[in-house]
């Protein structure tokens, strides 16, 4: 599944089958490179985001949570900062570890089973998620590999 | 540093500017100045601003052996760990990019052959070796008024503003740098005694 596709998806509550919001960000986590959180949109509450492994699936029309008790607001000032729009992962130069610019992220292929990354689809190359080494406000950051 | 078995030549006053960005991801500096160790040919390190348009001049520094790696869009760094007090970087003689403009490199035998613009780097193996000089040659020189590339020795002689260089260095003097590194090697070569390709 690609992040391009799952955006703006709706995520719904199955205890009392309601709407709590939609998809508008994937915060991404390196070593292993795995979604570890969605960052929400038109929540009530304005608590916008759920662990990954607070859903129940991560499916082609919804995604499933049992009830709105996973949404959150950030623990700390550190995921505050890694969750933010200004984080997200598309649109991001991809920099390789060398300090040579690659490209631009456009789409992440993800399993949507666990959230974990398959690999990152630059406007030049497809780097394996297993590359990743950093996200962050500049850029993605890979390693170079062979 | 990550190794890489291959070399890469550039010159230095393409550095600045250049922005300084962790392995996390993150813009934390942009290279103001790169300061040489003029004895040992080579990068001590390189003095900081902050990065974005206003940018300010940072009272840090990044050491050279602190450097991830040094890529054409960006310098790398672990993280900001990498960064030591500005007055720490104080190599036995320093010549900074600024001041280089204004050196005259003349041969051991006597003759001028013209005015440094630019310090061309070799980065290899973790080192970044100043292999050679752009300068504007003079009247000595054929191509008088024009930049061209002149080849150094490993071991660099200073004489106040004067950088001397081995008068064959001459026949060794290119218009860019994709032959450069070639004509660099040809030139140790010949000083060693050893048979040019």
């Amino acid at each position: 599944m690609r992040f391009s596709e799952a955006h703006h998806r709706q995520v719904v509550a199955t205890s009392t089958a309601t709407k709590l919001g939609r998809v508008e960000g994937f915060v991404v986590a390196p070593g292993p490179a795995r979604v570890i959180a969605l960052r929400l949109g038109g929540t009530p509450g304005g608590n916008s985001l759920v662990s990954y492994g607070d859903l129940k699936a991560f499916g082609t029309d919804a995604v499933t949570v049992h009830d709105e008790s996973p949404l959150r607001p950030p623990l700390d000032d550190e995921e505050k900062r890694r969750a933010g729009k200004d984080h997200d992962i598309l649109g991001k130069p991809a920099l390789l570890e060398t300090g040579e610019l690659v490209g631009t992220v456009e789409d992440v292929e993800f399993d949507p089973a666990d959230g974990t990354v398959r690999a990152v689809v630059t406007s030049s190359v497809e780097l394996p998620g297993a590359a990743l080494v950093g996200v962050g406000s500049y850029a993605a950051v890979f390693t170079a590999g062979d | 540093m990550i190794a890489r078995s291959s070399s890469v030549l550039l010159r230095a006053g393409e550095l600045p500017g250049r922005p300084v960005v962790t392995l996390g991801g993150e813009r934390v500096a942009e290279v103001k100045d790169v300061v040489f160790d003029i004895d040992a040919g080579r990068v001590e390190g390189f003095t900081l601003n902050n990065p974005g348009l206003f940018s300010r001049s940072r009272h840090d520094a990044l050491p050279w052996p602190a450097v991830h790696a040094l890529g054409p869009d960006a310098v790398m760094i672990a993280d900001e760990s990498a960064f030591v007090a500005a007055d720490s970087l104080a190599p036995k003689r320093e010549r900074r990019s600024g001041n280089v403009l204004a050196d005259q490199v003349l041969t051991d035998t006597g003759t001028e052959l013209g005015t440094v613009v630019d310090v061309v780097l070799e980065v290899r193996g973790g080192e970044a070796e100043v292999i050679g000089y752009e300068i504007v040659a003079g009247e000595n020189l054929p191509n008088a008024g024009r930049p061209v590339l002149i080849p150094v020795p490993a071991a660099l002689a200073v004489s106040g503003e004067k950088l001397i260089v081995p008068a064959s260095a001459t026949e060794f003097v290119s218009d860019d740098l994709a032959g450069f590194g070639a004509a660099v090697a040809d030139f140790r070569a010949k000083l060693e005694g050893s048979p040019t390709r």
